[in-house]
């Protein structure tokens, strides 16, 4: 299961704050966030480069191996999730990755009309 | 006679933000570098003559088999005996200067005069680094400028959570165990760091390994070889030369 988030260096697709340089020093690429356990099965280091890949699209990001991602247990079923910040993409910086909108859906929430962006089915594999 | 100033930094209300370490890039006008992500969100990786602070992120199980997640933000700790002013001393007198009202610990032009590996070296938390081309040395100036006129610190009036203080050196030292009281409260574990002999003391929630390698400093001196024994001599003559010193040297 993908889900997408925030860092603090970057507004929205980071269209603005990635070309400030202290701020793209801070927070420089894309990444996927994962724990020890799927990064273990996967045969995937900290810091590599991974490709994650949904129905709709994949993209290149490096691995971030942490404990603060742990494996659920839903339903008696082990249940592994990762997360992608959402504020590359495009012109700037070249090695900066893709958008994770890339990966997401674009189904949505009919009252509020809000993008489902943090829950997707996606896979991750050694790049 | 004043007790200088002093930071305490309280990693317990630290929250990763990093806007110390950018406005530390931004009050000294230091460049970015190019970095990459390397499997962390600590980045720049290190200090480095661009880069004056850095907040050190680690990450370990808890007791509880939680995450816990540690923030350090690294900078000078301006001491009150600085080793690196020391190991300069008898090679480029003023290379290294203690500023009389904050007592900042500043480098200053002359420094290039050295060899960049003397000061590197003495340094017990690895915080002076060298231009790669030039060998210049640079690192954290307490915003000495600033404190002169009255302003706090870049990184101490940017912080957002209560994390970094900044003030006369008593009075943070009574902050500090105030805090030291608190924070034991939630983390049995806490400590303080450098009330003894630094301006920058750290509140930790656990043992300073667990922060970084060289949040504290090892005491044990520094091995001598040759070229220190030599610098040391050298100064030694100088100072019977002057004739001042000395015996308070041999009697020390």
């Amino acid at each position: 299961v993908g889900t997408t988030f925030r860092v603090s260096e970057h507004w929205q697709t980071g269209v603005m704050t990635r070309w400030q340089p202290w701020l793209l020093e801070a927070e420089p690429q894309l990444f996927v966030e994962m724990s020890k356990e799927l990064a273990g099965m996967k045969g995937i280091e900290n810091g590599e480069m991974v490709i994650v890949e949904s129905a709709r699209g994949k993209l290149k990001a490096v691995a971030v191996v942490t404990l603060r991602f742990r494996p659920f247990k839903i339903c008696g079923q082990i249940v592994h999730q990762v997360g992608l910040p959402w504020h590359y993409g495009w012109v700037h910086p070249k090695d900066g990755g893709d958008s994770a909108n890339i990966l997401t859906p674009s189904s949505g929430d009919p009252n509020t009309r809000i993008p489902e962006t943090k829950a997707f089915m996606v896979n991750v594999k050694k790049a | 006679m004043s007790s200088g100033k002093a930071f305490l930094i309280d990693t317990t209300l630290c929250t990763a933000c990093r806007g110390c370490q950018i406005a530390c890039k931004q009050w000294n006008q230091l460049p970015a570098t190019k970095t990459h992500n390397w499997g962390s969100m600590q980045n720049p990786k290190d200090l480095s003559y661009d880069t004056f602070k850095v907040v050190r992120f680690q990450e370990h199980n808890g007791p509880d088999n939680k995450p816990v997640w540690y923030f350090f933000p690294d900078q000078c700790r301006h001491c009150l005996e600085p080793s690196c002013k020391e190991a300069v001393d008898g090679v480029v007198s003023g290379g290294i200067m203690i500023d009389v009202a904050t007592g900042a610990v500043l480098f200053t032009d002359k420094l290039k005069q050295t060899d960049p590996d003397d000061v590197l070296n003495a340094c017990p938390f690895d915080i002076p680094k060298a231009q790669e081309k030039t060998g210049a040395m640079a690192k954290c100036t307490m915003c000495v400028e600033r404190v002169h006129n009255g302003l706090l610190p870049a990184c101490v009036k940017t912080c957002p959570s209560g994390a970094m203080n900044f003030g006369d050196r008593d009075k943070m030292v009574e902050l500090a165990k105030g805090r030291l009281a608190e924070a034991k409260k939630r983390y049995p574990g806490a400590t303080l760091t450098g009330l003894k002999d630094l301006r920058v003391f750290y509140l930790l929630a656990d043992v300073p390994k667990m922060y970084y390698t060289y949040a504290e400093a090892d005491r044990s001196p520094a091995p001598m070889n040759r070229k220190t024994a030599l610098r040391k001599l050298g100064r030694s003559l100088r100072d019977l030369s002057n004739g001042r010193d000395i015996l308070n040297r041999l009697a020390g």
